[in-house]
C-alpha cells in the first residue's frame, strides 16, 4: 500500500470519526511476522530523591542493556513546608518528570535505544540541593553476544533480531477540542498481542502553510502511552500526525488523523495596534484625506474655468490676441525678465 | 527665455553624461532584476540598504517647494520670487525619483500591487502610499498653476520654435489670455493649494519617519522621529534649493534676478533648520544614552565608536556643525560658502538616513551576531543613476520652462499686488 493510498485511507476513516471519539487506529500490516521477539527486559528502578542527592548521595550509576524498557520511579524523600521542585531529566533522550513537596513520585520511562553514559540530573537551578542532583549516570551498553564455538565455515548465518510485528498506533484527541484551549494528544502503541511498547518517543505533527510542523513529542510509558499538551492556535480542519520513527527489533508506525478545531467560546486578546477605535481612526483619517482630494478637485475645477473663460479685454489692455500678447502675463511690463532670462 | 530658444553643445554634452548614468543604472536594476536581491548587500537580518536610505532622502529633499513656495506664500515673504519655481520643481522631481525607490527594493516589483489589492490599512506602508501620491498629485498641481502665465507667455512670445513647442505652450497655457476671470481663479487656486499643500507635506515625512517608528526595534522606536524626520526634510530641502540657485543663477546668469540677498535669507533658515536638527539629535541619542539598555548601547557603541562611527561623526560634524559655523560667521557667509555648507549639508544628511536604516537592522533582535551590509556595485549604480535622473529631469525642465518665474517676479518689481494680486506691496526681487 503505498503512502498516498494509506493517506486517503486515513482521510475516511478520519472523517468517520465523531468529535466524541477522535480516536484513530493504525496496524502496520507490512511488517511480517516475526519469529521471535527482541530479547529485551523491563528495568523497573526506585530512586530517593532529596537534597542530598540521589538516594541521598551525589554519585550514583546503573547500567542497563541496550533496548531495555527503563522506568525509573522517583520518589521525594526531603520535608520541606514551602515548595521545592526538581525537575529531574535523563539528558540524551530527553524525557523528564517533577518530584516535590506537591508530586511526591513520577516515573520516567524510556527505552534504551541508544549505547553510551547518559546522565540523570535535576534542571531546576533554584532549588534546595541542586548541585547535588548532578552525579546520576545511566550507561546503557549493548548486550552480550552469545559465547560459544565459532560457526564452521559454509555454515549459515544466524538469523537477525526480528522486529515485533504488527504494532497498533493510535491516536486520542478530548471530545471537543476549541481554538486557545490546552488539551492533550495521546497517542498509544501496542504490539500484536496487545502488549504496551513503552519507552519509546513519539513525535506530533500537524499541517501548515509550509508543510508538516513538529508541535513536540513526548515518551510511551508503562501503558504504551505518549501524552502531549497542545494549544490549537485556530479553528478549522487539520490533519495531525503521530510519528513513531521505529528503532531497533520495532518497524516505524504513524497515525494522521484529521480533526476538527472549533472556535473559540471566548473572545482572544486582540493585538491591533489600534485597539477598539480602529473604525473611527479609519474613518477620521480617511475623512481627512477625502478632504485634500476634494480639494483639488475643488483647485481643478478653477483650472477648467480658466481653460473655458472668456477672453475679454483685462485691466492691462490686452486684446487677447496671442500675436500681441506679452502682457498675457499679469503685471508683467514689456520683456523685463525675458532679456536676461 | 533664452535657455529656452538657444541651446549650446555644453547642454547636450551634459544631458548625454547624465542620460549614460541613467542607462548604467537601468542596466544594473535589470541585473538585480533577473537575478534577484542576491545582487544587492542585502540579506536576512539587513534587509533595508542604500535603497530605504535613498527613499528617506528624496522624500527629504521634496519638503523644499513646501517651505520656499508654499509658507512663503503664504506668509507673503516678497524675496520668495525668483526661487518658487526652482522649489516647486525639486519637490515633484524628487518625488519622482523617491517614490521609485520602494519598488526598487522589491526583488519582484509587480509585489507592489499587492499592496494596492491587499494592502491593510493598518500597515504605515499604506499610509506612506497614501500620503506620497498625495502629495505628488498636489505637488505637481502646484507646480502647475503658477506655470499657466508663463507658459501663455512662452505660447505668444517663443519666435522660430520647434511645433511640439508650440503646441505643449497651446495646450498648458489653457487658453490663458490674462482675464479678469482667469486671474481671479488662477489666484484663488494657487492660494487654495498653497495652504493645503503645506499639512500634505508635513503629512508625508511624517509617515515616513512612522515606517520606521512603529516598530519595536532599538534605534526606530521614538516618538520624535515624526518632527525629526520633518525638520531634516526641510533641512535638506533648502540645502538643495540653494545649489540648485546657485547652479542656475551661474549656467543661465540669473545675478540680476537671484541675488546675494536671496541666499542669505535661505541661508539664515538653513541656520535655524541646522539649529533645530542638532536639538533634536541630542534629544534622541541622549535619550537612549541615558536609559542604557543593552540593546540601546549596543547600538550607540556601534553608531559612535564601531563599524558605522565614521558615517555617524561625518554627519555630525561635516552635516551639522561645519556648516552651522560657516553660516554663523559673517565672513564666511558669502554665496559660496553657502553652497559648500549646502553641499556638506546634503551628503551628510544622507549618511545620517543610512547610518538610521542600517545599524538598527544589523542589530540584531535575538542573541545572535550582528548582520553584515555593504552595497554592492548595483545599489551604487542605481543610486548614482537617480541623482543623475534627479539632475536630468531639473535640466530638461529648464529647457521647456523658465526656471524663473516670469510674472511673480515682474509682479514684484513693478511693487504690484502679488501671489496674482492681494493688495501687498514688494518689490525687492
Amino acid at each position: 500500500m503505498s503512502r498516498a493510498t494509506r493517506t486517503l485511507l486515513l482521510f475516511i476513516l478520519a472523517s468517520s470519526l465523531t468529535l466524541g471519539s477522535s480516536q484513530l487506529q493504525l496496524v502496520n500490516p507490512m511488517l511480517p511476522m516475526a519469529e521471535a521477539q527482541a530479547a529485551t527486559q523491563a528495568k523497573n528502578l526506585v530512586f530517593l530523591v532529596s537534597a542530598e542527592g540521589f538516594n541521598k548521595t551525589k554519585d550514583l550509576s546503573i547500567t542497563v542493556n541496550e533496548g531495555d524498557l527503563v522506568q525509573i520511579k522517583l520518589v521525594y524523600d526531603d520535608d520541606y513546608i514551602g515548595d521545592n521542585p526538581h525537575t529531574i531529566r535523563v539528558q540524551g533522550y530527553g524525557v523528564e518528570g517533577t518530584v516535590g513537596p506537591k508530586q511526591r513520585e513520577v516515573t520516567l520511562t524510556f527505552r534504551a535505544t541508544e549505547t553510551g553514559s547518559f546522565k540523570v540530573v535535576c534542571g531546576n537551578e533554584t532549588c534546595e540541593g541542586h548541585e547535588n542532583l548532578q552525579g546520576f549516570v545511566i550507561e546503557v551498553k549493548a548486550p552480550d553476544k552469545p559465547t560459544g564455538a565459532k560457526p564452521e565455515p559454509g555454515a549459515p548465518e544466524l538469523q537477525k533480531p526480528a522486529v515485533r510485528p504488527n504494532l497498533a498506533f493510535s491516536v486520542s484527541f478530548p471530545k471537543i477540542i476549541r481554538q486557545g484551549y490546552a488539551l492533550a494528544i495521546q497517542a498509544k502503541m501496542l504490539d500484536s498481542e496487545g502488549t504496551p511498547i513503552a519507552g519509546f518517543p513519539i513525535t506530533f505533527y500537524t499541517n501548515s502553510t509550509w508543510g508538516p510542523v513538529k508541535i513536540g513529542s513526548a515518551y510511551a510509558n508503562a501503558s504504551g502511552v505518549a501524552v502531549l499538551a497542545y494549544t490549537p492556535a485556530r479553528e478549522g480542519v487539520f490533519q495531525f500526525a503521530a510519528r513513531f520513527e521505529g528503532a531497533k527489533g520495532f518497524e516505524a508506525a504513524s497515525a494522521e488523523p484529521v480533526i476538527k478545531i472549533l472556535p473559540s467560546l471566548t473572545t482572544l486578546p486582540d493585538n491591533e495596534p489600534i485597539l477598539g477605535i480602529k473604525g473611527s481612526v479609519v474613518a477620521m483619517v480617511g475623512l481627512v484625506i477625502a478632504s485634500v482630494w476634494a480639494t483639488y478637485a475643488y483647485v481643478l475645477s478653477r483650472l477648467f474655468r480658466i481653460a473655458t473663460a472668456k477672453t475679454t479685454p483685462t485691466q492691462h489692455g490686452e486684446s487677447g490676441k496671442p500675436s500681441e500678447g506679452r502682457t498675457t502675463v499679469p503685471g508683467i511690463r514689456a520683456g523685463r525678465l525675458e532679456e536676461a532670462s | 527665455m533664452l535657455p529656452l530658444q538657444k541651446t549650446g553643445v555644453n547642454f547636450y554634452l551634459f544631458v548625454a553624461a547624465l542620460a549614460a548614468i541613467v542607462g548604467w543604472g537601468l542596466y544594473a536594476y535589470s541585473t538585480q532584476l533577473k537575478d534577484g536581491l542576491a545582487t544587492t548587500g542585502m540579506r536576512d537580518l539587513v534587509s533595508w540598504g542604500v535603497y530605504i536610505s535613498n527613499f528617506v532622502f528624496f522624500i527629504g529633499i521634496s519638503h523644499a517647494g513646501t517651505l520656499i513656495s508654499a509658507i512663503l506664500r503664504v506668509t507673503n515673504a516678497d524675496w520668495r520670487r525668483p526661487v518658487t519655481r526652482m522649489a516647486e520643481a525639486i519637490t515633484v522631481m524628487a518625488l519622482m525619483i523617491g517614490a521609485l525607490f520602494p519598488i526598487i527594493d522589491l526583488g519582484r516589483p509587480e509585489r507592489m500591487l499587492n499592496l494596492l489589492m491587499y494592502g491593510r490599512i493598518d500597515s504605515p506602508i499604506v499610509w506612506d502610499l497614501i500620503s506620497i501620491s498625495t502629495y505628488l498629485t498636489g505637488s505637481m498641481i502646484y507646480l502647475y498653476l503658477p506655470l499657466i502665465p508663463d507658459i501663455a507667455h512662452y505660447r505668444d512670445n517663443l519666435q522660430n520654435t520647434s511645433w511640439w513647442r508650440k503646441r505643449l505652450y497651446r495646450i498648458l497655457s489653457l487658453g490663458w489670455k490674462g482675464t479678469e476671470e482667469q486671474k481671479k481663479n488662477l489666484e484663488r487656486g494657487i492660494s487654495v493649494m498653497a495652504i493645503i499643500i503645506i499639512p500634505v507635506a508635513v503629512s508625508v515625512h511624517t509617515v515616513v519617519s512612522w515606517i520606521f517608528g512603529m516598530t519595536l526595534r532599538v534605534g526606530w522606536r521614538s516618538s520624535i522621529f515624526g518632527p525629526y524626520f520633518v525638520v531634516g526634510a526641510i533641512f535638506t530641502g533648502i540645502a538643495s534649493i540653494i545649489v540648485a540657485m546657485a547652479a542656475f543663477r551661474k549656467i543661465y546668469h540669473l545675478e540680476s534676478y537671484i541675488t546675494y540677498q536671496h541666499f542669505k535669507n535661505l541661508g539664515l533658515l538653513l541656520l535655524v533648520l541646522d539649529i533645530a536638527y542638532i536639538y533634536f539629535t541630542i534629544n534622541e541619542y541622549l535619550t537612549a544614552l541615558y536609559n542604557a539598555t543593552d540593546s540601546e548601547l549596543h547600538l550607540l557603541s556601534a553608531l559612535i565608536f564601531g563599524p558605522y562611527s565614521l558615517d555617524f561623526w561625518f554627519f555630525a560634524v561635516g552635516g551639522l556643525i561645519i556648516p552651522a559655523v560657516i553660516i554663523a560667521v559673517p565672513a564666511t557667509r558669502t554665496i559660496g560658502g553657502l553652497v559648500i555648507a549646502s553641499i556638506l549639508v546634503n551628503i551628510a544628511l544622507w549618511f545620517k538616513r543610512y547610518v538610521i536604516v542600517i545599524p538598527t537592522m544589523a542589530n540584531p533582535q535575538l542573541p545572535i551576531g550582528w548582520g553584515q551590509y555593504a552595497p554592492t556595485w548595483v545599489e551604487w549604480s542605481i543610486t548614482a543613476a537617480s541623482i543623475a535622473g534627479f539632475i536630468l529631469l531639473f535640466t530638461v525642465f529648464s529647457k521647456v520652462f523658465t526656471i524663473v518665474s516670469i510674472w511673480e517676479v515682474s509682479e514684484g518689481a513693478e511693487g504690484q499686488p502679488n501671489a496674482v494680486g492681494k493688495g501687498h506691496k514688494g518689490g525687492n526681487a
